[in-house]
């Protein structure tokens, strides 16, 4: 190389060390904070575990290589029991007391309801890695965000696949009508969608969420013969009404919402399950290296005596959540500086408003003028107790 | 359809109905609300669960087991909830077993951790059709058990010395004190039935419907509750009817109706019980305590 | 910091004002597990009339108490006939139709809630409140109806006989109770801005119930002392993490065994009011 050549490559070496080093060294403290508040008690707790421990491998992991800017993370994680009154202290104390950046969570739309309002008068990101009942985040701009689909971008392409792949004409729609998001899946994102590829509605039919018994509704539906069957609900009943219709002798196909698409409808629905088609964008035997890795971690640090887990919908969002705020803290330049909280946390707001394209463990991740994600989906299948993407 | 669903309906019942004696029974002899019902039973399926899968009884040896864990788990909350309260004070042994009512359960989350577990598939499930109904192996199961473990506490109140003195008990705490009952022992006994009837319980039901979670106790006592004035205070024959009953009301407004008030159909018709007839529909007696 | 703590004690105020409903009917012999869901009937009334018809809040709150005091005053009267644990179920029968009632009605939102509603609650007024309520209750436990209420409660019969009218006396404890829980639902709405029918259910009855009895059933002071021990509480466990709960239930058991009558009783009220007394007229 000729001598300007080489004094030339020094010199952007240089400026390259100086910048890289200088755009780090801007995260001072001894670390950065991060909040989230689940219900660690009461009826939602399978949720808030297993949130917790996503939360734990991803600061473990970010630790390891170096933390944040070269500081370390800490997340601060309080117990909102699933209640909005306890949520509302629990998002008062991280933003005041413990002064984090974020709080990831809540789990339950309830909650969201109630908090996110509070996210704009305290001018703190909230972000909720699970609530996918319409409009939430819409009517609640700029600050809060949900890291989940809302059902009508994941189920459209879904019902189409599964209508075509079973030869649907007719099908009946169970919900569960005690959960707001169950409830706007089936009487608001499922019949224009079935309407538009022209199969007709028999009937509507309601549980309740906790319901262990579905003889009266299963007989009912066997009654009126549908070509196919629509579930908005959790997984949980949802792979007891399947058991219930097979048991019945019932042959017909189903479908379900984005919250059935987790391994406990497999773990609860056995063979009964094989078939069952539905739409997310958490897709757990996702062929990615980070995906499995996470998996595997997951699985080895939730073992109780009985199983190990694979993780759900809400763990994988809250693990993509910390990496995604991880890279806007370090692009943005966020100083965490007592006095700098403001402009901080103001920057991490801009940071998920204009969220394009992050490549996190479910794909890509974007968010839309609304606050909510958009980005990949898949359409899924149970075959041989793994979901798999339909052709 | 219609005997379908009532056949629904019963196969339901079987299952409310075993768990609503023991809670009625506690009720009668004892005038206590005994909430902690609930966490034993939660904990008599997850028993089965663990007798199942990790030391691999069959199913009859899992109620078996079951019962017989409840059993001393029924002699502790006694200890710790009922024994140490005086009995004027009504209220606080209720409120007291709610207190040991979150403690099982939070232990259960403990050990087993809080998702729904499904119930291990030990018996084949076969289909029989009886004319237009159809019902499977494990439901003609669970009703036999059921009956047969009902038949038995019925003899047993009925017949036995024992018996009769649970029943004096009920009657007249004091008089059947004076008449040589001793009412400790009576109390004892009566826990240990009640007992190890929700342990059997949970492991029947947590076998039919396939979801074990620690708070699958919460709404039996619920269903215990409405069975119990459903079918008179105390009265555990009209407990197992009254059990067999709200079952196929609940499938029935179910079917027929619509399912958000399902629940709301079992109360509303407690109220219009209690309303019209006091004593509910198989009370002989007014309890009043 | 200051955020938090007006948090805590409006969520203080809010449990305070459920406990004296719950604590009203008892002192009359009634155990009302009903609470919650007067409690919801008064939040969504309230609401609805903020929200929808554009009423000030302090109007729409006494709307939501004037509203549930009408459904206690149409239970009571199918309840004069039902004693102890019967009226116990009773009430949670009844709680427990109006959550499902709400569940369904489409126009207070159904399953999705009732949201949008402006926040209007804070120290001043709800704490305000509560200070005219002590007075009220303070009023009634030294007067003739305090005695009329106790009459009844040890023993119904006997007061029928010396003359005291039930059905006046019982219907006024538990409309009035159901009132105050309507008002405290008013005062909920207007703090989380949003209400949905899971607010208003079982575990919420029977957290309005532990309040008093964990409190002290002998004296109104014991349910506002209840509220606010246990409210806080649950702040103080924080620590705790996942053991929250646990111990939680382990404080209601082993309170029960130890103060069964709860933990403030006329003892302690009378030997503090004396405090008090004497150490004016030292001052004095």
């Amino acid at each position: 190389m000729s001598k300007r050549c080489y004094l030339l490559t020094i010199f952007l070496f240089v400026t390259w060390i100086l910048h890289a080093s200088f755009a780090t060294a801007q995260v001072s403290g001894r670390s950065v904070k991060m909040g989230a508040m689940l219900p660690l008690t009461g009826g939602m707790a399978s949720w808030g575990k297993n949130q917790q421990i996503a939360l734990e491998i991803a600061r473990e992991e970010i630790n390891a290589s170096g933390g944040i800017g070269r500081v370390p993370l800490e997340i601060v994680t309080y117990d909102s029991q699933g209640d909005p009154k306890e949520a509302i202290n629990v998002v008062k104390k991280l933003t005041q007391i413990e002064k984090v950046f974020i709080i990831l969570g809540p789990t339950t739309t309830s909650e969201c309801e109630v908090v996110f309002p509070l996210a704009n008068q305290l001018k703190i990101v909230i972000v909720s890695p699970t609530s996918a009942a319409p409009g939430i985040s819409g009517k609640n701009r700029p600050w809060p965000f949900r890291n989940s689909r809302t059902s009508d971008k994941k189920m459209d392409p879904a019902i189409k696949k599964w209508i075509d792949y079973y030869k649907i004409k007719t099908a009946v729609i169970i919900y569960d009508a005690k959960d707001a998001l169950a409830k706007s899946e089936a009487t608001l994102v499922y019949p224009p969608i079935l309407i538009k590829y022209g199969i007709k509605i028999l009937d509507n039919l309601t549980y309740v969420t906790g319901d262990i018994d579905f003889s009266a509704q299963i007989t009912k539906i066997n009654h009126l013969s549908p070509d196919g069957i629509l579930i908005g609900g959790n997984p949980v009943e949802a792979a007891n009404i399947v058991r219930e219709a097979r048991r019945q002798g019932m042959k017909q196909a189903f479908i379900g919402g984005g919250s059935t698409c987790t391994a406990d409808l497999i773990r609860l629905g056995g063979k009964d399950v094989e078939g069952f088609f539905s739409g997310t964008h958490v897709w757990i035997e996702r062929p990615d290296a980070r995906m499995q890795k996470f998996v595997k971690n997951f699985m080895d640090k939730g073992k109780t005596i009985l199983a190990g887990q694979k993780p759900d919908s809400g763990a994988v969002c809250i693990y993509d959540s910390v990496y995604i705020t991880k890279e806007i803290i370090e692009k943005a330049k966020v100083t965490n500086r007592p006095d700098d909280l403001e402009k901080d946390r103001e920057k991490i707001r801009d940071g998920w408003t204009n969220l394009t394209d992050f490549p996190g463990i479910t794909g890509l991740t974007t968010m839309d003028k609304f606050g909510d994600g958009a980005g990949d989906n898949y359409v899924l299948m149970v075959k041989n107790g793994e979901f798999v993407t339909v052709k | 359809m219609l005997l379908q669903q009532l056949t629904n309906g019963l196969m339901l019942g079987s299952g409310y109905s075993l768990v609503a004696i023991g809670f009625n029974l506690v009720f009668g002899v004892l005038g206590l609300l005994n909430f902690a019902h609930g966490g034993v039973f939660m904990i008599g399926a997850y028993v089965g669960v663990v007798l199942i899968v990790i030391f691999k009884f069959n199913i009859y040896l899992a109620i078996l087991g079951s019962m017989v864990v409840c059993s001393v788990l029924g002699l502790v909350v006694e200890l710790l909830a009922f024994r140490p309260i005086k009995k004027e004070h009504h209220l606080a042994p209720l409120i007291a077993t709610i207190g040991l009512t979150i403690i099982i359960q939070e232990a259960a989350i403990k050990v087993f951790g809080p998702e729904t577990i499904g119930f291990p598939k030990t018996v084949e499930i076969q289909n029989f059709n009886l004319g237009p109904v159809r019902i499977s192996s494990v439901q003609i199961l669970i009703f036999s058990t059921s009956i047969l473990l009902m038949m038995g506490l019925h003899f047993f109140i009925k017949l036995t010395k024992v018996g009769k003195a649970i029943r004096a008990t009920a009657e007249d705490s004091q008089t059947a004190s004076l008449l040589g009952v001793s009412i400790n022992q009576i109390t004892v006994l009566t826990f240990i039935i009640s007992s190890a009837l929700a342990g059997a319980g949970g492991v029947l039901i947590g076998l039919n419907y396939n979801s074990v979670h620690p708070f699958i106790g919460m709404n039996m006592v619920l269903k215990g509750f409405v069975i119990i004035l459903l079918g008179g205070l105390g009265n555990v024959t009209g407990a197992m009817f009254c059990g067999l009953i709200l079952g196929m009301i609940e499938v029935l407004s179910v079917a027929y109706l619509s399912s958000s008030y399902r629940d709301a159909f079992a109360f509303l018709t407690m109220l219009l019980i209690l309303v019209i007839r006091p004593s509910g529909l198989f009370g002989l007696r007014i309890h009043e305590r | 910091m200051i955020l938090y703590i007006q948090s805590i004690l409006t969520l203080i105020g809010i449990n305070i004002l459920l406990a004296l409903s719950f604590y009203l009917p008892f002192s009359a012999g009634m155990l009302s597990l009903a609470q919650a869901g007067f409690m919801g009937i008064g939040a969504y009334t309230s609401s609805v009339l903020t929200t929808k018809v554009g009423l000030p809040f302090l109007p729409a709150l006494i709307a939501g108490g004037i509203t549930s005091g009408i459904m206690g005053i149409i239970v009571g009267f199918p309840a004069l006939r039902i004693k102890g644990i019967y009226l116990l179920l009773m009430t949670l029968g009844f709680g427990e139709t109006v959550r499902i009632f709400f569940l369904n009605f489409e126009y207070t939102g159904g399953a999705y809630g009732l949201g949008g509603i402006k926040q209007e609650t804070n120290i001043c007024n709800l704490y305000i409140f509560i200070f005219l309520l002590v007075i009220f209750f303070l009023k009634i436990t030294r007067s003739q109806i305090g005695r009329t209420f106790e009459a009844i409660r040890e023993d119904e019969g006997a007061a029928e006989g010396m003359g005291i009218n039930l059905t006046r006396n019982k219907i006024f404890a538990f409309a009035m109770g159901a009132s105050i829980a309507g008002i405290g639902g008013g005062f909920y709405a207007h703090y989380a801005q949003f209400i949905d029918s899971g607010s208003f259910g079982i575990p919420q009855a029977l957290e309005i119930m532990i309040f008093s009895i964990f409190g002290g059933i002998e004296t109104f002071w014991g349910s506002i002392f209840g509220a606010s021990i246990l409210t806080i509480l649950p702040e103080w466990l924080r620590p705790l993490k996942e053991w929250r709960l646990f111990f939680y239930g382990f404080i209601l058991l082993l309170m029960m065994i130890l103060r069964p009558r709860g933990i403030i009783d006329k003892h302690l009220v009378g030997s503090l009011a004396y405090k008090w007394k004497s150490n004016k007229q030292v001052r004095n």
